[in-house]
């Protein structure tokens, strides 16, 4: 659990579990919602209550983003990683090829993603401070900066100092995943590594937040541990971010473990409805902050997603670094993907569900 | 009414319309045609000047309706003076001034917008501000020879109407300058009950984009915002607190 919350797991997961019907439907009459509201609606009790809750969801889509869906794409920019994360492919104990693009192979990944019609970028990187320096990065984001209209970044925690050096540089939005807010389970699954360190994982988002990233992107691994009491703390967090970092937008990511290399097995695998009602839940209690659905996700999920919840989807995602330049490239992916459709295919699909496809949502000169 | 003149320019529609949110740069292209504006506002952040084929740009007849920039993404007076003068280079030279630092409500950050809004006038922009109902304000950007004040009905896209009516009428009563009102009108009624008010235009968006029929939505505004001028311009009869018949006895007293 979230440390610094005045409640404990056990109580937390106790209320979750007794929570009736009629406290629901509460919830579910109210204009504004807090945290004892989100404890309602990820509850067993609101599973019946999920049509409601689809149709709240929908209005403050509607209310917020109008029929608009943005869209954009991950660079992988090196899978070298000197962590040890038992269910990631880019894991130091697995032993396939690494390799850090230069920063012209990123030009020639950057210039294969423009060609896709995209206009905005999501930089990643595994942590390795031998290859992938503060300046190396900054170097990287001034010069997609070029190309693309918003720009940000999942790597590895920095200091606010370093966060501030990469938003001056271009960064607009920040993810990071706390992977799970069990402390003794993020120990067992993290046995080596800077990112043992629990606490500076959960801290780091804030230095993000003090640097001025304008988009503080949270979440958990979805399948490590029991999604009740992830969605706890994940909002407890996000709550706590909103109210100290009044300028910076919140965004929920739903990452749900898909097989890798490693043979990895989830031990608390999620459902597609839990996920469904998890996300319904987070809508309808943060109706201003933004949410995302990888490709991690079927096609038909994140389309029957992108109507209630998503605003934002990644399109044609490679998981390999080179991946664009090179589509022959084998190199050891983060994850599997369960949506491989094209940008086009993606953009005429969710076309057809009414929704506006929208590339440029920044621009270079901001 | 007085006829409505912004800089030099007058305009006969008093409902301008943003460009946000709609599905699709074919029911853009209808909702503007339907509602009969002469102004538009577009997002730096949406457009792409540098693509002749931009989907909300090539939805606006610019013969017919001005297209203003807006400056929206700003989260302070230097960001939004950049997106000014981009504007500017691409030809446009009117700016909706914007400067919402918080995600959450949208609300427009006082004093980089009277920052923002002096430098950008001494430029010689024409400068449009979207404000808080804040009626001291509203007079200092009058002060630093901004061309409207733009104040909000209730926060962006919350379709709440007027639910800062008493100062509105405060910031009109006080105005020398064209007062548009800008986010929360959620419904026709509420444009018409701003017209009524005082307001020289309103400005709709997320009402007409995020309705069922983006189209008729816009029609039904265009006829609010006319009827109410009509309204006014018809001189409307006091409103009273006791009864008046409307066929009064004394006009008939002699047969009696």
């Amino acid at each position: 659990m979230l440390p610094y919350l005045k409640q404990t797991e056990e109580q937390i997961t106790t209320y979750i579990a007794g929570v009736s019907t009629e406290t629901v439907k509460s919830s579910l009459r109210k204009e504004r919602r807090d945290f004892q509201d989100l404890l309602n609606l990820i509850s067993p009790a609101a599973e019946q209550e999920i049509e409601q809750m689809r149709s709240i969801a929908v209005a403050y889509r509607k209310m917020h983003y109008g029929k608009a869906v943005r869209l954009y794409t991950p660079l992988y920019i090196s899978n070298k990683c000197v962590n040890s994360c038992a269910y990631c492919d880019f894991s130091i104990k697995n032993k396939s090829p690494r390799k850090t693009l230069t920063l012209d192979e990123i030009i020639k990944e950057a210039k294969a993603i423009k060609a896709l019609g995209m206009d905005s970028l999501l930089l990643v990187a595994g942590e390795d401070p031998k290859s992938m320096s503060i300046e190396f990065l900054e170097q990287v984001v001034k010069e997609m900066k070029k190309y693309f209209s918003y720009l940000s970044i999942e790597i590895f925690p920095l200091d606010t100092e370093g966060y501030k050096r990469l938003a001056d540089a271009g960064v607009e939005g920040l993810t990071l995943y706390q992977e799970t807010y069990n402390q003794e389970l993020y120990l067992e699954l993290h046995p080596a590594g800077p990112k043992r360190d629990y606490l500076s994982r959960v801290d780091a988002i804030a230095h993000g937040g003090k640097a001025g990233i304008r988009t503080l992107g949270v979440g958990f691994l979805l399948g490590l541990y029991d999604w009740r009491s992830e969605s706890a703390s994940l909002a407890a967090h996000a709550i706590w971010l909103r109210k100290h970092f009044w300028k910076s937008k919140i965004q929920f990511s739903f990452p749900r473990i898909t097989p890798v290399g490693t043979g990895f097995q989830a031990p608390a695998p999620v459902s597609d409805e839990e996920l469904e009602q998890m996300m319904l839940a987070f809508r309808i209690v943060f109706p201003e902050a933004d949410m995302t659905i990888s490709t991690r996700e079927s096609g038909k999920f994140r389309d029957k997603t992108a109507l209630s919840c998503a605003g934002l989807l990644s399109a044609e995602s490679r998981v390999t670094p080179g991946g664009y330049a090179d589509a022959e490239d084998k190199d050891v992916g983060q994850f599997m993907l369960n949506d491989t459709r094209s940008a086009e295919q993606i953009k005429d699909d969710l076309k057809k569900s009414g929704l506006e496809i929208v590339i440029k949502y920044w621009d270079k000169c901001i | 009414m007085k006829a409505l003149k912004i800089a030099d320019t007058e305009f006969k529609s008093r409902l301008f319309l943003g460009t946000g949110k709609f599905s699709s740069s074919e029911a853009l292209k209808r909702a503007i045609a339907a509602s009969k504006t002469e102004l538009v506002t577009v997002s730096l952040t949406r457009v792409d000047f540098e693509n002749n084929e931009d989907d909300i740009l090539s939805a606006i007849d610019s013969s017919k309706v001005k297209i203003m920039l807006n400056t929206s993404g700003a989260r302070d007076a230097e960001e939004a003076i950049r997106i000014a003068e981009f504007g500017r280079a691409a030809g446009n030279n009117w700016i909706k001034l914007e400067i919402h630092p918080d995600p959450t409500y949208l609300l427009p950050d006082p004093i980089e917008t009277l920052k923002a809004a002096e430098i950008l006038v001494n430029k010689g922009f024409i400068v449009l501000p979207y404000i808080n109902a804040d009626p001291v304000l509203a007079k200092r950007l009058e002060d630093v020879g901004v061309h409207t004040v733009m104040p909000l009905g209730a926060p962006i896209g919350s379709n709440q109407g007027l639910k800062t009516e008493t100062m509105l009428r405060i910031i009109i009563e006080q105005s020398t300058i064209p007062v548009i009102i800008d986010a929360g009108i959620g419904l026709p009624s509420h444009a018409a009950a701003a017209i009524e008010l005082g307001a020289d235009a309103v400005l709709v968006n997320t009402a007409i984009a995020s309705a069922d029929n983006p189209e008729n939505m816009a029609a039904a505004f265009a006829m609010a915002v006319r009827s109410a001028e009509l309204g006014i311009d018809s001189g409307p009869a006091s409103a009273s607190l006791t009864a008046s018949s409307t066929s009064p006895r004394n006009t008939f007293k002699d047969l009696f």
